[in-house]
C-alpha cells in the first residue's frame, strides 16, 4: 500500500494507506491526528470508498457527512480528496 | 488525584462516561498523573507509524491508544484533566466546546501568573507556545474531553519515543517542537508542585463554568467497570494495534 502523509493548513495530517488498480481504490486506511464525530463514522467512509474512483468521491463524501451528521475536525472532505488525488498522481509518476 | 498505569486512566475515563450516560453519576472532573510514563495515541493513529516501541519498551513507557481523537502524546511530566458531561451542557459544534471547557485551563493559567489563550482546534498556548493539548469524544448523549498541562517538558525524551512522518526531517520537526512547546517551569521559572496545578484547575472549572465542585471517589460501578476495560480493552494488543 502507498502512504501518502498530507497536511491540512491549520488543520491535522492526514496519514492514508491506499492502494489503487486502475484509478479505482482496492483498499484504504485512513490514520492521523484529527477528530472524526462520530468516530464510527471514519470506517464508513473508508468502506464507501472501496471500489470508486477517486474523481466520483466528493459527492459520495459529501452526501454521507452531511446527512449523518458527520463532524470533521482538523480536515475536510475536499482535503481527503486532495490527499487521495495526490497519491493518485503519485502512483503515476511512479509507474 | 490518581496516579495509575495509561491502560487504567483511560479506562477510568471511559468508565465515568459510561456512569454518567446511565445517569448513575453526576458531570464529573478528575485529575490524574501517569505512573509509569505513558505514550497515549489518538483514536485514529497508528502506534508502529506514531512510536517507536522498541525504545518505548526499552524506556518502560506504556503505549496506550486514547478513546478520543487527536495526536500522540507523552506523558511525563504533567497533570491531566478529564471532564465528563452531558452533551447539553456544551454547544453542539466541536470547536465551539473545545473553547467551553479549555477557558477554564485558560484562566487556571492566568491563577498561576501567566496569560494564555485558547488556540482552535485543541490546543492551549502561553507566549504563543503549546501548553495544553486537549481531546474530545462524545458517546451515548456524553462528552468527555481529557487534556495535559505540561508541568515540565524534556524534548529530547518525546522524540526518542515519537516518530515524526519524515525522517530525513528530524532534526528540523525536533527544533520546530522545542520552540513550539513550553511548559509551566519554563514560564514561571520555577518548578510547579501537582497539588498547585490542581488547585489553580479547580478554581477555573469552578469560575468559568459556573459550577459547584463536590469531592468524591469513583462509584462501584466505576471502578470495577474501569477494571474491567483497562484489562479487557485497553491493555490489549487488538485495541493498541488495532489501526
Amino acid at each position: 500500500m502507498k502512504l501518502i502523509n498530507y497536511k491540512v493548513e491549520h488543520g491535522k495530517l492526514l496519514r492514508i494507506s491506499v492502494e489503487f488498480q486502475g484509478d479505482r481504490i482496492t483498499q484504504i486506511r485512513i490514520t492521523g491526528d484529527f477528530f472524526v464525530h462520530p468516530e464510527e463514522s471514519l470506517f464508513e467512509i473508508e468502506r464507501l470508498l472501496i471500489g470508486k474512483r477517486v474523481n466520483e468521491i466528493k459527492p459520495v463524501l459529501r452526501y454521507f457527512v452531511r446527512t449523518k451528521g458527520v463532524q470533521l475536525v482538523g480536515f475536510s472532505v475536499e482535503d481527503l480528496v486532495e490527499a487521495l488525488n495526490l497519491a493518485m498522481v503519485d502512483k503515476e509518476t511512479q509507474a | 488525584m490518581m496516579e495509575l498505569n495509561g491502560a487504567m486512566q483511560m479506562a477510568i475515563d471511559e468508565a465515568i462516561l459510561t456512569a454518567r450516560a446511565r445517569h448513575k453519576v453526576p458531570n464529573t472532573i478528575r485529575f490524574y498523573t501517569w505512573k509509569p510514563s505513558c505514550v497515549t495515541i489518538g483514536y485514529f493513529q497508528s502506534a508502529q507509524q506514531e512510536v517507536d516501541l522498541e525504545k518505548a519498551k526499552q524506556a518502560g513507557v506504556d503505549v496506550v491508544r486514547r478513546y478520543t481523537g487527536g495526536g500522540a502524546v507523552l506523558h511525563d511530566n504533567e497533570v491531566t484533566y478529564s471532564i465528563v458531561l452531558t452533551e447539553s451542557d456544551v454547544p453542539s459544534n466541536i470547536i465551539d466546546s473545545y473553547k467551553k471547557l479549555c477557558l477554564p485551563i485558560v484562566y487556571a493559567l492566568r491563577l498561576l501568573g501567566l496569560k494564555a489563550e485558547f488556540a482552535p482546534i485543541n490546543d492551549i498556548l502561553v507566549s504563543g507556545r503549546k501548553i495544553s493539548g486537549n481531546a474530545q469524544t462524545r458517546k451515548q448523549g456524553v462528552v468527555l474531553q481529557h487534556g495535559t498541562l505540561l508541568l515540565k517538558v524534556d524534548i529530547a525524551k518525546m522524540f526518542s519515543l515519537l516518530k515524526v512522518p519524515n525522517e530525513k526531517l528530524r532534526d528540523k520537526v525536533i527544533e520546530r517542537a522545542s520552540a513550539r512547546v513550553t511548559s509551566l517551569e519554563q514560564e514561571l521559572g520555577r518548578s510547579v508542585a501537582v497539588d498547585e496545578v490542581i488547585a489553580a484547575l479547580e478554581k477555573g472549572f469552578t469560575a468559568v463554568l459556573g459550577i459547584s465542585l463536590e469531592r468524591g471517589k469513583l462509584t462501584r460501578f466505576e471502578s470495577e467497570l474501569a477494571k474491567r476495560l483497562a484489562r479487557e480493552k485497553y491493555a490489549t494488543k487488538e485495541w493498541s494495534f488495532m489501526r
